[in-house]
Formats: C-alpha cells, structure tokens, sequence
C-alpha cells in the first residue's frame, strides 16, 4: 500500500516489529517484510504521493530497501524475505511498468551494497528509485557538454553503503544527491553530511568540495518545480562542477 | 452477550491446582510490594507500574494456558510475566538493568519478555499488545496447533485503535485469541468512567460480534472461570471473547505516581476485596487447603523474592558495547 | 568478375547472444591500406567486452564508413575494400546504401538464435546451437571455472558463419545450467558432457576446452574416445602443478563488483577488456541460488594439497589416441604456460578464445 499510509501502523512497525531483537536482549527475529509503494508521479496528491524512505531509515531495527529496476527488485526481494530483520520495502509507484532481464532462477542482492550505474569521473550522483532514471537521463545529457557523471544507485537505505559513495566522491571530488523527499533530513541531506564528515578526515583536497542537493523545497505534492526532473539534475550538476573547478 | 457469571467456587479445582494458584498470586503480591520498595532505594532505573492487587486476573487466566500459547502484556507487566512462567530471578535483573536479566538488562520493567515461555513482552505502548495477539492466534490458526493468545489490556487500552481494530480482525479471522480487558478506574490519572463511552468496555463485544464477560477481579475463581470457557472456546475454534476485569491496582500508575486523582479506594480493597484473602478464605473454609499450607508458601515465595533481590544488586551491568547489540541479526 | 562482386564489405560482427550493437573505438588501418586476412582493423567495445576485429577480407580499404565514437548495429558496414580499379562511384553507392540501412533501423531487427535446455543426468543443460546441424562433425565447446557459454563469442558465431555447426553448453553449475553439481568431480562433470553429446545425438564432435574445460573434455575423451574427433584445449587446467590459486577461492567467494573486478582482470593480458558489463554478468551469475555451493565444489577438483592444481591433464591423455591441440597465452596469470608441451603460444592472458580469438578460431579450423 501507499507508504503514505503507513501511519497508521507506525507504532507496529516503529515501536514493535523494529525493537523486539534489541528490547528482548537478542532473544526474538522479526522476520517480516511489509511492502509499500513510494514516490510521486501519479498526480495524487498529498496523501499518496511522498517518499517517506527517511522515515523508515531513520529506526534502528528496520532495514529499508527501494529497488530502481526489476533486477534488483527480486534479488532485493528475496534477501528481505530469507532476511531475519524487519524490511520496508519500498517500491516505486512509477516503476512497475518498466521491464528489465530478470532471471528466471531465485538470487539474492545483498543488503547495503550500492550499484554504480554509470562511471564517470567528474561529478558522482546519488539517485534511488525512480530518480536513478532521471539522473541516467541527466547523465547523457551532461555528457554532450563534456561532464562525465558517475551514477550511484545505493539500493538500501538502511543500511547504506557509504564506502561505495566515497570511493566515487573522493575520485570526482563533487557529490549532486538527488532526492524525491523533502529537504529536511533526507537522503540528500544525510549523504551529502555523511559524505562530507568523512571526505574531510579521508581526503585532502577539501576546497573542491562541493555537495549539492536537489530538491530545496517542501511540498506535500512534489511536482513540477519542487520535484528533481533531467534539467534540474544537470543544472545542479553543472554548478558543482563550476563551483570546484 | 455480556453479563455477571454466578460466583464459581473453589470445589472446583484440585489441591494442586489451588497451590499453584496461590503462590502464582503470592509471588506477584510479594514480588511487586518488594519492588515498590526497592524502587524507592534508587537502583532501579526508568519506569516501573506494579501490578499489586490484579493477581487474580493474570493468575486466573494463565491457569489454563500451556505451552502453546502465548501471551501480550502491559506497561504493567511483572504479574502476567509470572503467570505465564517466567522466572523471577531473570525478571529482578532485568527491572534493575542487569546483563542477567531475561532480556539481558535491554529492555527493562516494561520490556520482560520469554519468548520460551510465550511470553511475548511487557509493552511500552498502550494498546500494543493486541494487534500482536492476532498475529500469533493467526500463527497458531494456520499451523492448527491449537494455541490460544490472550492480549491483556487496561482500561486506556481498551479506547485506542489498535485494540479496537484487533477485536474486529478476531472476529472476522475467527482467531483464537482472547482479550482481557483490565479495568482498574484508571488511565494513568483519568478514570475510565470518564473516558470509556460505554459503562463498561465489555458492552463493546457486542459490538465486534464475540461474547462479552464482565468478572470481578477480586476473585481469583471468577476469572479463573470466565478465562476457562473463553480459552475452551479458542481452542475449539469458536473464536474470540472479550473478559472484563474490574478491580483496583494497590499502587499509582507509576512509581512516583503522587495519586492525587483518587480517593483513598486502595486501603478499602486491600481491607475488604483483596484477591489473596479471599482466596484463602475461600479454600481453607472449603477445607480443601490448610492455612498451614498456604504460610508455607508465603514463606517460601517471600525467600525466592529475596534471593531474586540479592541476585539482582550483585549481577552485573551490560557493557557499553550491548548498546550496539542486538539491534538487527545481521546488518 | 563485376565490379560489385569485388566490392567486399567489413561489418559489425555479433559477438555473443546479447550484442545487439556495437562501438567503434579505433581504427587501425587508413583509407589507402592493403589489408590482409587476419590483420587487427578496428577496436569495437560492446557492453559486455571490448574486442579487436580482425579482417576476413583482403585488399585495398577504400573506404572507412564508421566514425569511431559511433555505436552500430550488428551487420552494419563498417568500411568498404575493394580492388583499386573499382570507380569511386561505385564506392559511394555502397557507402550510400549502407548508410541508408543503418538509419532504417532494418539491421536491429532479425531473430536472435536462442538458448535450448536439455535434461543430462538428472541435470538441466543450457546449450546455444548455431550453423547447420547437418554440416559433418559439430565443434562442442567448453567453458572454464566460473564461464559460461558466453566464453566463445568471438569464436562461436564465426565458426556457425564458416558453414559449421558450434555447440557451446553450460557445464552444470554453471550459466543458466542447473546449478546441482554433485560431487563436482571431473569424472561428473566429463560425463555430463559425454551425455550431453548422446542428448543432441552427436555421434562424434570435436571438442574444445578452455582452462576447467580443458581438462574436462580431455576425460572425456579418455572415456570415449569414439565420440571426439578432436581435442582442442585452451589455457587447460591440469598440465602444471602452479595455478593461482587466490584467483580460484577468490572468485568462488566474491560478493561484490569490488572484490570481483580485479580478479577477473587477472584474466586478461589486457585488463582494460574488462568492461562493467562482464563484471556484472559474473555477479548475476555469482547470486544465483546454488552457484556458492557449486564453485566451492568444483574448487575442490581444481586444488589440491598446497593448493597446487589436483588435476593431471597429461595423465588423463596418456594413450588417448586423439588429434590434440594446445594453445595457451603467453601471459596468462591464472595457469602459466607449462615447459616440455607442444603447444601454440599466442599474445593473451588466459583468456585466448577472446583476446586472440582469431589464432584460436584458427587452430579449431585447422581440425576441422
């Protein structure tokens, strides 16, 4: 169901199934999956359009997973079910039309291992969900103009993984998250934080740092000028690389 | 559906059963007054609610429970914890924060849980326990191994959501589960002749199509009775009941509670109605147990409180580490 | 002879079931070369791999028609070769028509042969068929540790366009082959292949091998020596006691794009062959349910005490009474190149059948 609708089993889902391992001294597994459908897109308005995955990240106990593609979606898939921690799972409502090569086999992707979508050495882009598309599509245009975007789909959210998106920062030495939730401690803010804290103590050339985020507005709606679309990605793109150039 | 059940008596149980009763309900009695005050030294850290007085619903109701089943509590969880088996030494550690605790010193007073002994957790949140209920009964369903959950639940709980919810779904899912609504006057400071809309929340089975009992929470025979047919009726696949328990808890909501919401009702019922006087009355005018019997239990629960005490100041605390245990099974 | 039948084109070669399209990196030869069979003409990257074309045709290059940094379909025409007496205009209309087919979209279409199953043992074999079943004795090919039949790209399609039938199969555990591999002795996986031949009813094949399969075609034909025509092994396992044996387990283990990556260059001679694509592909493979307990045995029959290779290959040929090639590359990492055998050396890692594909596709026609 909508992730918007997720609030009225939080406490199931906050204070229960996530605190059972800790609260019970390690002595329960809550191994359950709970599927839900997130992103904008729809024109839905604003009780079935957010991207919550922050939210949900935010818990110690839950694991939150929001595949970008088929693939991914059942190799994700069934880690969280063999998986004996509680998983959001968290698929985006504008993805099931999209089709990829799925093998017919069972497989598992593992949890809080990113995937680089596209290499590239000038600016790293940390995309999930749908805006892995939107960014791919940002990507080739930005590569007419001669900017080479590396592309980071980190497929979990919790956990995350942080090792894969450094290595490509402190290669391109700029990081655009784009990110479909709203500003305030989000994906974007805490990669770009994450990213920065610990790109200070890894690498030394601090002053071509430069974290961009897209978006910067708040919307219970996020469309149009609040919503992260090709152009927006690029010029956000664009003014990391003018800014550490 | 609801109504009063005649008052059952003791002819009915065995000797051995009536023992068992009985140091259930003492053990609870002497556990919760030593907690209280042990509270008051200082050692104990977070919240603790005491369960004092309602012995008699946790003992009447777990009487009939085995190892199939399982059971959810409340905030006020310690006397549901030794119905169900739990044991005392683990639960003293874990209300004093100890790495010996049943819960390993993580979870607290309002966390005991054994899951060895379904046993599926005290319960920070009000109403958190019956949603949880219904998936174990629907667990026990699925696998036919005739498992009956029971949600014990105050008076606050019976107004919220979740448990409203959970009476519907057990109805329409014909689970074996069983809810036992704990009315002691009070949601933390409101009474719950203010803030339940029914006169009592046993009206509201009616309403969720499953029968409605309304039982004295003084008399262990009582709930012992009501509990057995709604736990006869889960397990043969009759669905859920609603069993209303009405008493008085002996302590405030919390310890520190100022209690300035209540009348001195308390002194009253542990003078008059106490759960553990008339259980003796009961049986030793019955001539089925002797007083003699019943001291030799008082004494004996009252050693096993001390010990579990004694553990518990000498355990020791969990590492720093253990904050950063358990959190997830791999991550 | 007309002119146009001296027009000889150089198109986008398929390498592989998935290449639909491919890019021009760099040519090596200039409008004005005379080219010869076998030269290096153009590098093309297609997602899974980056490989060198060689050319199968001869004679002046007229014309280069493909821009590198152009990504092409499959059969497209890359340059046109032809005699120096054919006018120029007739050039242009070649280069015309084949501009013209390229931006039809016509060349994308087309059926795409596919993957066949077939039971063996109580196990499912995935197997590609290509060329003419009728044309005398199929080549059967085999893949090493961890491949699959995707291994012979550069020399599977070829050998089907030369008018010859070429089987590449997945050994169990392997590909999209069923992932139970029993013990994972040599012995199971010889007569998996030696039931696979029975399967398609090839009554006598010749046979070709790289590393793991190498040795695995050799016990085939200890067994059945009948039913091989030849043997053709490439990089074979088995033939030295030193094998790396930190590429084996560390491939058998690899969980990530991260560990796997630099293992799989080690293959290479050229790791910039390594493409993102190839790495990925291995990864799928590598998740598949099944595949860790299939690597781990079949490691068991490659290594053995002080982790050198528990296979003797020579031993297992010993009175075989088969036509035998051996080629190995000269920079293989993996396998190093054994003293004292007959064999062809060619400019590769361990992977000839793919960075000198057109020596190996050589030496199989050569038996053929």
């Amino acid at each position: 169901m909508f992730i918007d609708f997720m609030g009225v089993c939080f406490d199931q889902i906050f204070n229960q199934a996530a605190k059972f391992r800790y609260m019970f001294g390690g002595h329960a597994v809550t191994p359950v999956v709970v599927r839900t459908m997130w992103g904008a897109g729809l024109r839905a308005a604003a009780q079935h359009s957010q991207s919550l995955l922050s939210v949900f990240t935010h818990v110690p106990g839950l694991k939150v997973a929001a595949p970008s593609n088929a693939y991914d979606a059942k190799g994700l898939m069934i880690a969280a079910i063999r998986d004996d921690d509680p998983v959001i799972f968290a698929e985006h409502k504008m993805l099931y039309d999209t089709s990829a090569d799925v093998p017919e086999e069972s497989y598992v992707l593992p949890f809080g291992e990113a995937n680089v979508v596209r290499e590239g050495g000038d600016v790293t882009i940390v995309a999930i969900g749908r805006m892995v598309h939107t960014a791919l599509e940002a990507a080739e245009e930005l590569a007419g103009s001669g900017v080479q975007a590396e592309i980071i789909d980190p497929r979990t959210t919790s956990p995350l993984d942080v090792e894969t998106i450094l290595e490509s920062v402190e290669n391109t030495g700029r990081l655009v998250v784009v990110d479909e939730s709203n500003p305030r401690c989000s994906l974007a803010t805490d990669v770009a934080a994450t990213s920065h804290r610990t790109r200070s103590g890894r690498c030394g050339r601090e002053s071509s740092w430069s974290p961009a985020r897209t978006p910067r507005c708040r919307s219970p709606t996020p469309r149009g000028p609040v919503h992260p679309g090709r152009a927006k990605i690029a010029g956000a793109v664009k003014t990391a690389v003018d800014y550490a150039r | 559906m609801t109504g009063t059940l005649p008052t059952p008596t003791s002819q009915e149980l065995t000797p051995d059963q009536l023992l068992d009763a009985y140091r259930v309900m003492r053990t609870i009695r002497d556990f919760e007054e030593r907690v209280h005050e042990e509270f008051a030294g200082g050692d104990i850290p977070g919240f603790v609610h005491l369960y004092a007085g309602e012995e008699a619903s946790a003992a009447g109701v777990c009487a009939h429970l085995d190892g199939r089943d399982a059971i959810a509590s409340t905030h006020r969880g310690h006397g549901h914890c030794i119905a169900k088996g739990v044991d005392i030494v683990g639960m003293m550690a874990e209300i004093y924060g100890k790495s010996t605790g049943s819960c390993r010193g993580k979870g607290g007073s309002m966390h005991i849980a054994d899951l060895s002994k379904g046993m599926l957790g005290a319960n920070g949140i009000v109403g958190g326990g019956p949603p949880l209920i219904c998936g174990r009964a629907l667990a026990s369903k699925h696998k036919g191994d005739g498992g009956v959950a029971v949600a014990f639940f105050g008076d606050g709980a019976s107004n919220q959501g979740t448990t409203l919810e959970s009476l519907n779904l057990a109805t329409v899912w014909n689970l074996p589960a069983i809810f036992v609504a704990e009315n002691n006057g009070y949601a933390e400071a409101t009474s719950s002749s203010w803030s339940v809309a029914t006169d009592d929340i046993a009206d509201r089975a009616a309403a969720f199509g499953m029968p409605g009992v309304i039982v004295d929470g003084f008399d262990f025979f009582a709930v012992h009775e009501a509990a057995g047919e709604a736990v006869a009726r889960a397990r043969e696949g009759g669905g859920p009941t609603l069993i209303e328990v009405k008493f008085t808890r002996y302590f405030g909501h919390f310890e520190g509670d100022q209690q300035l919401y209540r009348a001195d009702e308390v002194a009253n019922a542990r003078e008059k109605l106490d759960c553990l006087k008339r259980f003796r009355a009961n049986v030793t005018s019955g001539g089925q147990l002797t007083g003699t019997q019943l001291d030799q239990i008082d004494s004996e629960v009252a050693a096993a409180v001390d010990e579990a005490v004694v553990a518990a100041k000498a355990a020791p605390k969990p590492d720093a580490a253990d904050l950063l245990t358990d959190v997830y099974v791999s991550y | 002879m007309p002119d146009e039948d001296r027009i000889q084109r150089v198109t986008m070669p398929k390498w592989g079931l998935s290449m639909k399209t491919g890019k021009i990196v760099d040519w090596f030869v200039s409008e004005g070369d005379t080219i010869a069979k076998g030269d290096d003409i153009v590098d093309i990257e297609t997602d899974k791999i980056a490989g060198t074309l060689e050319s199968s045709v001869e004679g002046p290059l007229r014309r280069i028609i493909a821009e590198p940094g152009s990504d092409l379909p499959v059969g497209a025409v890359l340059a046109v070769v032809a005699p120096a007496d054919v006018p120029d205009a007739e050039i242009d209309a070649v280069v015309e028509e084949a501009k013209a087919a390229i931006e039809s979209g016509a060349l994308e279409e087309g059926d795409e042969p596919e993957p066949q199953l077939v039971e063996v043992g109580g196990r499912t074999i995935s197997y590609l068929s290509l060329g003419p079943e009728e044309a005398g004795d199929p080549v059967v090919l085999v893949h090493g540790y961890g491949g699959d039949k995707n291994s012979w790209l550069f020399v599977q399609q070829p050998l089907a366009e030369d008018g010859h039938r070429a089987v590449a199969l997945d050994l169990p555990g392997h590909g999209a082959s069923g992932k139970d591999v029993g013990d994972g002795s040599l012995q199971t996986l010889a007569d998996t292949v030696t039931g696979f031949l029975d399967a398609l009813d090839i009554g006598r094949a010749h046979l070709v091998g790289h590393s793991l399969g190498g040795a695995v075609i050799a016990a085939v034909a200890k067994a059945a020596p009948g039913k091989v025509a030849s043997l053709t092994l490439i990089a074979p396992a088995g033939f030295t006691p030193e094998v790396d044996a930190e590429y084996l387990r560390g491939f058998a283990s690899a969980s990530s794009r991260r560990e796997l990556k630099p293992l799989v260059g080690r293959l290479f001679a050229d790791e910039a062959l390594v493409t993102r694509q190839l790495v990925d592909d291995l990864l799928r493979y590598k998740r598949l349910d099944g595949v860790d307990k299939a690597l781990t045995a079949v490691l068991g029959t490659l290594l053995g005490e002080g982790d050198r290779q528990a296979i003797d290959t020579p031993a297992i040929l010993a009175g075989v009474d088969v036509p035998v090639t051996v080629v190995w590359g000269e920079s293989d990492r993996i396998v190093p190149v054994p003293d004292g055998v007959e064999l062809t050396r060619v400019r590769a890692g361990h992977m000839p059948q793919m960075e000198a594909a057109g020596e190996v596709l050589g030496l199989v026609k050569a038996r053929l």
